[in-house]
């Protein structure tokens, strides 16, 4: 699949997630909070993290449906179905300044 | 009872990828993927560091599993998740988010796979917990709490554990996008460092400056809670929906824009720093009381990239009343996070087996990583066209390599195993007489070619320490600073020379004098690294042969590197390096190679090798 523009990239994911984005809560508060169940659950096996066909956002997507946000696992599998059919294939020589400063090193 | 099985860590794909070896409660090796490749922080999946531990398995021996240091699931959930929170305005972040998210779903699972050659063979541990594993189980406490800080994990930034016989319990945490790390990158890149590796650089500029924006900050960046916790004020950073980690908002607030990194450091980067490192160390103080408060123990362990910050350090030993000890994982950044991994893992599958709590600790030095025998090492010197003298008594060695330091030359120090974590602590380091600005000036300078305010730390005769230093304790890792005593200071201060109109840096590091110049900054502490000259470690005797000869405890201990170069890992990096500077003589192995000793060419190479600034 031939790479498409930076714009139509940006419009794609904004397509995709448009209705998880209307359903979206905030981020999380500051302060202590109680420690999420898996710091002190055991070490999850491979055959978890990945699912049982071995992909990532599946696994966060059957997790999320489990939790009732059907919308995030909507938009996982939506984002997954593109990764693996080259579908979000950027052109990268158009992206908007890879980075603003060479000194920032990308948080995500 | 049978022998615990051997387990791999990996960290990888976000910075500092790493890999470790481990049976039971036992490091067998680790090592940084920086190392091998010689891309600094190199991020890649550590094939190489990996290679190198799985080489240290006894003959016929197999991995018994594989520990990943995150769960990769609850990391895509969390950058999926924040870039829907934050929808349109991340946008700029959505390719980063889809290259990483490509890399963890279709590369990752590969490239565990491949390594442990079952599927069924490979776990995954949470962030935080790798990291805790990391500070507790080689600690040489029974029980203690655990507090980690770091950029972020999966999800958390900062957490409170206990660590008992029965393993690790996270009590509290904190969440992204509240981060204590990342809010010291803001303040790192707002001054012109890079984010991730000049944490550092700021930390070093702060005692240079006046902690004048400290109100500010406090009262609009960051909210101190009374129960110990924090929260950042998002409007002012950026991380979490773009590319920066400071949002314009930032620079309103302080009045400049983003210091470039070849611009002055004038005054006010000095006294943001200063201001920066104040409210850390305010936070990190209240962490660790919160923690003990907590848990109920009076011992605490401390990783995550936030512990690597040695002034904060030192401020949790002189501030937190009721602290019995405190030990840190010396590779406290996301390396360790492979150990930590690795030692969970080799836990839970042994959870029947008392943990053997080690004296003085579990790190064996932090000398992990790959060691080279005198035949490979003579190889390469021959190859290189070096020419070079053999010594094979160890005193007479020691005794030589003082002579030359004793004579204010400089050496690189090459022997024996690796360091695993950021410190060079003898074995790859950089060694020079303290006393005088121009060691101090000669070495950043020529050697290390960078900054030349930026001071370096002292490697100190434990026994010694606490006659030079005010507080000293053993600090085999360099994590603490400590103060020179009154008695080994000049009379100028760093209040006079400004009030003199000094105020580059440089020139406030030449007004502000010690007898130990070239390793006490401006406000006469130090980076503590206490050693013993029976522990094993050539550089200790060394020290001991320097000491007798001068009457001077201590040398100087830089890493064995240029700016922007990984720590060197074999001998041919030893080799390239001192070629690429200044060094007057390199101690490698059994072999003295002197620089007067070397025929025209080898002085045409110096300079000719630049890496990427840090």
């Amino acid at each position: 699949m031939p790479p498409i523009d930076h714009g139509v990239f940006l419009m794609r994911i904004a397509q995709m997630m448009d209705e998880a984005a209307n359903a979206a809560g905030h981020l999380p508060d500051g302060g202590f909070q109680t420690p999420m169940s898996t710091l002190n659950g055991p070490p999850r096996p491979f055959s978890e993290v990945f699912e049982p066909r071995g992909r990532l956002l599946g696994a966060v997507a059957r997790q999320a449906e489990a939790e009732g946000q059907s919308d995030l696992a909507a938009f996982c599998l939506a984002l997954d179905a593109a990764l693996e059919d080259g579908s979000l294939e950027w052109d990268e020589a158009g992206e908007d300044g890879a980075r603003v400063a060479e000194y920032v090193y990308p948080i995500v | 009872m049978t022998a615990p099985g051997f387990v791999l860590g990996i960290s990888s794909h976000f910075h500092d990828s790493a890999a470790a070896l481990v049976q039971g409660d036992r490091i067998i090796a680790a090592a940084q993927e920086e190392r091998f490749t010689r891309r600094k922080g190199d991020w890649h999946f550590p094939d190489h560091a990996a290679k190198y531990c799985l080489a240290q398995l006894p003959p016929g021996a197999e991995l018994a599993g594989l520990a990943y240091y995150e769960d990769p699931a609850i990391k895509a959930r969390r950058i999926v998740e924040t870039a829907i929170c934050e929808a349109p305005s991340g946008a700029r972040l959505w390719p980063r988010m889809v290259k990483i998210l490509r890399t963890l779903s279709d590369d990752l699972p590969d490239q565990l796979t491949a390594l442990a050659g079952d599927p069924a063979k490979v776990v995954f541990v949470p962030h935080h917990r790798a990291h805790a594993a990391s500070a507790f189980y080689p600690s040489p406490f029974d029980k203690a709490a655990i507090l980690i800080m770091d950029g972020v994990g999966e999800v958390s930034t900062t957490t409170i554990w206990s660590g008992t016989a029965s393993g690790l319990s996270a009590q509290s945490e904190v969440r992204f996008p509240h981060s204590l790390g990342l809010f010291y990158s803001a303040f790192t890149q707002y001054c012109g460092f890079k984010v991730n590796s000049g944490e550092y650089k700021l930390m070093g500029l702060a005692p240079f400056g006046v902690p004048t924006f400290r109100k500010k900050i406090r009262d609009e960046l960051i909210e101190l809670r009374a129960d110990g916790s924090f929260a950042l004020n998002m409007r002012y950073f950026d991380f979490h929906r773009g590319l920066s980690t400071i949002a314009p908002e930032f620079q309103t607030l302080f009045g400049l824009p983003v210091r470039q990194p070849d611009d002055p450091v004038t005054p006010f980067h000095m006294n943001l720093a200063a201001s920066a490192q104040s409210v850390l160390e305010e936070a990190v103080v209240a962490l660790a009381k919160a923690s003990l408060n907590q848990t109920g123990h009076r011992h605490l362990c401390l990783a995550g990239g936030v512990a690597l910050n040695c002034v904060a350090n030192a401020r949790i030993r002189q501030d937190v009343p009721d602290l019995d000890g405190l030990w840190i994982q010396p590779a406290a950044g996301d390396a360790g996070g492979a150990l930590g991994a690795a030692l969970e893992m080799a836990r839970a599958e042994t959870t029947a087996r008392p943990r053997a709590v080690a004296k003085p600790d579990g790190m064996a030095r932090a000398l992990l990583g790959p060691a080279f025998d005198d035949g490979v090492i003579r190889a390469e010197l021959d190859a290189a066209g070096l020419i070079y003298e053999t010594i094979g008594d160890p005193a007479s060695y020691a005794h030589a390599v003082a002579d030359t330091l004793a004579g204010g030359q400089i050496v690189g120090h090459f022997d024996g195993r690796m360091e695993f974590g950021p410190r060079a602590l003898g074995n790859r380091s950089i060694l020079a007489d303290p006393r005088g600005a121009a060691t101090l000036r000669k070495t950043n300078r020529k050697i290390k070619f960078r900054e030349d305010w930026r001071p370096f730390a002292p490697m100190v005769l434990a026994e010694e320490a606490p006659r030079y230093f005010e507080d000293a304790v053993d600090s085999p890792y360099m994590l603490f600073v400590a103060s020179l005593k009154p008695d080994y200071r000049l009379p100028a201060t760093l209040r006079q020379a400004r009030a003199r109109g000094v105020f580059a840096p440089m020139q406030l590091q030449n007004a502000v004098q010690s007898q130990f110049d070239a390793i006490t900054h401006v406000d006469f502490t130090a980076r503590l690294q206490t050693i013993r000259p029976d522990s094993g470690q050539r550089a200790g005797a060394i020290l001991s042969a320097f000491y007798d000869q001068t009457g001077c405890p201590m040398l100087l201990n830089t890493s064995f590197n240029v700016r922007g170069e990984p720590i060197v890992c074999g001998p041919k990096d030893a080799i390239d390096c001192f070629l690429n500077t200044h060094l007057d003589l390199l101690a490698i192995g059994g072999f003295l190679v002197r620089r007067t000793a070397q025929p025209d060419w080898v002085n045409q190479r110096i300079g000719r090798k630049t890496f990427a600034a840090d």
